[in-house]
């Protein structure tokens, strides 16, 4: 069972509408991956302010579909923004695993 | 490696560069000056990333952020095709979308090794940059200052509020998966206007003098406290509701400052969103009777 997101707050909050959870979805795919190149791209140390901002962007949104996990290792690398690189990268590998589990599991439904 | 040289040391610290690069000619250098005025709204951070793939022919590269009105990119290596490579991305991707043909002397090249005495002069000759923090400050002004009409057309809206039969919400948030997902909630309902930034939010305020305001904190364009504040100064009985996903001290204290009148931690429910309106709907009659007295 994929448990990288719970969708029983958004479903609520949709009132169940399967077409407006599917544009939801799609918006949510786009942003993400947009997220997520704006951290690979800000690895440098000297790219403080566009890691913490993409984090803080991909948080938000994760949070809101009830992706936990992704949203904790976002939070996680908002909160480590002056980090080294290479622990940057780790935290960026970390995301895009659970990144790709939320993927799968919103493409699979 | 791409080095981010920024506030009012920028043009000093760019002037050394040439001089020690005139005294010990090294390598192949090149120098574009690029005038921001012509350029989207954006941070520091989303210009390097933006131009960092036109440097990656180049061997080394340092960008000075001179104040708000000028951007200096200075590279080694090949000339030719980090210019045509800059120019592309800026021009393709990162000028304002409003600009129908940008000004001719928004960007101008440089050889430093060849123009150095030149370009110094040139340098030295600009006015003293301002602390960005200073003009950003400058900037928020102008943004939250209506003009007459806006303020009649807020006024007329605002005698209204009090007959309304249908509240009108305003969301401010720049995510587009939450703020379509907020908007969805409330249709139906609410009279909702929704915006990603905090200009258009100003406007769309002024233009509407909504009941309610979701606001979110961090914004593209700036920080939601400083919107809050705007809206509680010019018409306190608008019920405020600050959105985040941070749970910061410095926030809900920002909050309180601002007198505020909620605040919801993401991710949104039914229940956070149905508790802040049930509260406005009790503390309604009140706010509106202290703003007629007043």
């Amino acid at each position: 069972m994929n448990t990288s997101v719970d969708l029983t707050n958004l479903r609520e909050m949709t009132g169940n509408d399967a077409a407006l959870e599917k544009e939801l979805f799609n918006i949510f795919l786009i942003t993400a991956a947009e997220s997520i190149t704006i951290l690979r791209n800000s690895c440098e140390p000297d790219a403080t302010e566009a890691w913490r901002k993409a984090a803080h962007a991909l948080k938000g949104i994760s949070l809101n579909l009830g992706a936990e996990g992704l949203g904790k290792l976002c939070e996680e690398a908002q909160d480590s923004a002056t980090a080294m690189q290479d622990k940057k990268q780790a935290m960026l590998a970390d995301i895009e695993a659970e990144h790709m589990r939320v993927e799968g599991f919103l493409t699979n439904l | 490696m791409l080095i981010k040289i920024e506030d009012q040391q920028a043009v000093a610290s760019l002037i050394a560069y040439i001089e020690e690069l005139n005294h010990k000619p090294t390598g192949v250098w090149g120098l574009l000056a690029v005038q921001r005025a012509n350029l989207e709204t954006m941070t520091q951070d989303k210009f390097i990333i933006f131009i960092k793939p036109a440097l990656e022919d180049a061997t080394g590269a340092k960008v000075f952020f001179a104040g708000d009105t000028e951007i200096y990119i200075l590279w080694s290596g090949v000339q030719k095709t980090v210019l045509q490579q800059l120019t592309n991305v800026i021009t393709k991707s990162l000028l304002r979308a409003d600009i129908a043909s940008p000004a001719v002397d928004m960007m101008q090249y440089y050889d430093p090794k060849l123009q150095g005495n030149e370009i110094i002069a040139m340098l030295r000759s600009k006015p003293k940059d301002k602390p960005a923090e200073d003009s950003h400050k400058a900037a928020a002004e102008v943004l939250f200052m209506p003009s007459d009409v806006e303020m009649q057309k807020f006024r007329q809206q605002q005698q209204l509020q009090s007959k309304r039969t249908m509240f009108k919400v305003l969301i401010v948030e720049d995510q587009l998966f939450s703020r379509q997902l907020l908007y969805e909630v409330l249709r139906g309902t609410y009279m909702v206007e929704a915006s990603p930034n905090l200009k258009d939010a100003w406007k769309l305020f002024l233009e509407h003098a909504p009941d309610i305001v979701f606001l979110d904190i961090e914004l593209a364009d700036g920080n939601g406290h400083t919107l809050a504040q705007q809206i509680k100064t010019l018409a306190p009985s608008t019920y405020v509701v600050m959105v985040t996903a941070n749970h910061g001290l410095n926030d809900v204290q920002q909050a309180k400052q601002n007198h505020v009148d909620g605040f919801i931690a993401k991710p949104f429910s039914n229940q956070k969103i149905q508790t802040c309106l049930d509260k406005y709907l009790s503390v309604r009659p009140a706010m509106l009777a202290k703003v007629s007295s007043s």
